[in-house]
């Protein structure tokens, strides 16, 4: 067996336990270690979580 | 290939120690790993959907002009913070919301300088000035709903995306930011679809990366925690 095919339970594993600890924003935790978690999935899954909002980088409106 | 069975390897003890730190039923003995997670990188990558144009939302319309001065010194921040000249900028804008109580736009503007460094809590407070001065400008309500997400106040967050859209239902910066909070950090599925839906809607020519957030969205299996309405601690 490939040694990425070994590795695979893991990053599944690491992935399931980074959503796990997620889904405790939903109920109002963002502490450092769900926000961390955020960062990882958004490198283990990208289209699931790195999703970033839309901000101007500029307001230009004076009031 | 070893280095990425021991990157698997490490990035499930990362993840446990992480679900564990967050867990009051583990006891201390995890410290040691906490430790080894929080100094791990924490890069990003992410997909924007600012792919698409978006148009900015109309300014409310007001009686009074801004004297001519103002409005030149605010152009100048402007442009200098478009250029990155941050502290410029920074000092420029300050000066004027000094000189000029009565206007949003330099704290606005201070909130996005701030919120970009990093520093969240001053960006709010920045911005919730903004947004006090100027209770109908959708763009502050915007501004204010991203930095309330990344301080962890959702509710709120929700809130101000919301206020954004009942000024400007075309809004297509806050309608998917709106998307995104409830998609990621409210877990309301249904919600999220239906701001991504509307979102999608303004694009004729379509946009591939919010598509792709919908299918992966629609094919998601239902997770246990679906909490939207609980209101977050201040």
């Amino acid at each position: 067996m490939l040694l990425e095919e070994q590795a695979f339970p893991f990053e599944e594993k690491a992935t399931e336990l980074h959503e796990l600890n997620a889904k405790r924003a939903a109920s109002g935790v963002y502490d450092k270690w769900v926000k961390s978690s955020f960062d990882a999935l958004r490198e283990l899954r990208p289209v699931r979580y790195g999703k970033t909002e839309i901000s101007e980088g500029v307001v230009d409106a004076i009031r | 290939m070893r280095s990425a069975s021991q990157t698997s390897l490490r990035a499930a003890v990362a993840a446990l120690a992480i679900a564990a730190a967050g867990c009051s039923t583990v006891s201390d003995g995890m410290s040691a790993m906490k430790g080894a997670v929080s100094s791990g990188g924490s890069s990003s990558t992410t997909s924007s959907a600012a792919a698409a144009p978006v148009r900015p939302p109309p300014p409310p319309v007001y009686d009074t002009p801004v004297n001519p001065a103002t409005q030149r010194a605010f152009d100048d921040a402007s442009r200098a913070l478009r250029s990155g000249r941050v502290d410029e900028a920074e000092r420029a804008y300050r000066a004027i919301a000094q000189a000029n109580p009565e206007l949003g736009g330099p704290h606005a503007n201070l909130g996005v300088i701030y919120r970009q460094a990093g520093k969240v809590d001053d960006a709010v407070r920045e911005l919730e000035t903004a947004v006090k001065l100027s209770p109908r400008q959708p763009i502050y309500l915007n501004q204010l709903g991203i930095a309330y997400r990344q301080q962890g106040q959702f509710a709120k967050a929700r809130d101000a995306y919301q206020r954004a859209l009942a000024q400007d239902p075309g809004y297509a910066g806050a309608m998917l930011n709106l998307g995104i909070l409830y998609d990621l950090y409210l877990g309301d599925t249904q919600r999220a679809l239906e701001q991504y839906a509307r979102y999608l809607s303004l694009f004729p020519n379509g946009d591939p990366t919010v598509s792709k957030w919908v299918a992966d969205l629609k094919n998601r299996k239902p997770g246990p925690i679906t909490v939207s309405s609980r209101q977050e601690k201040p």
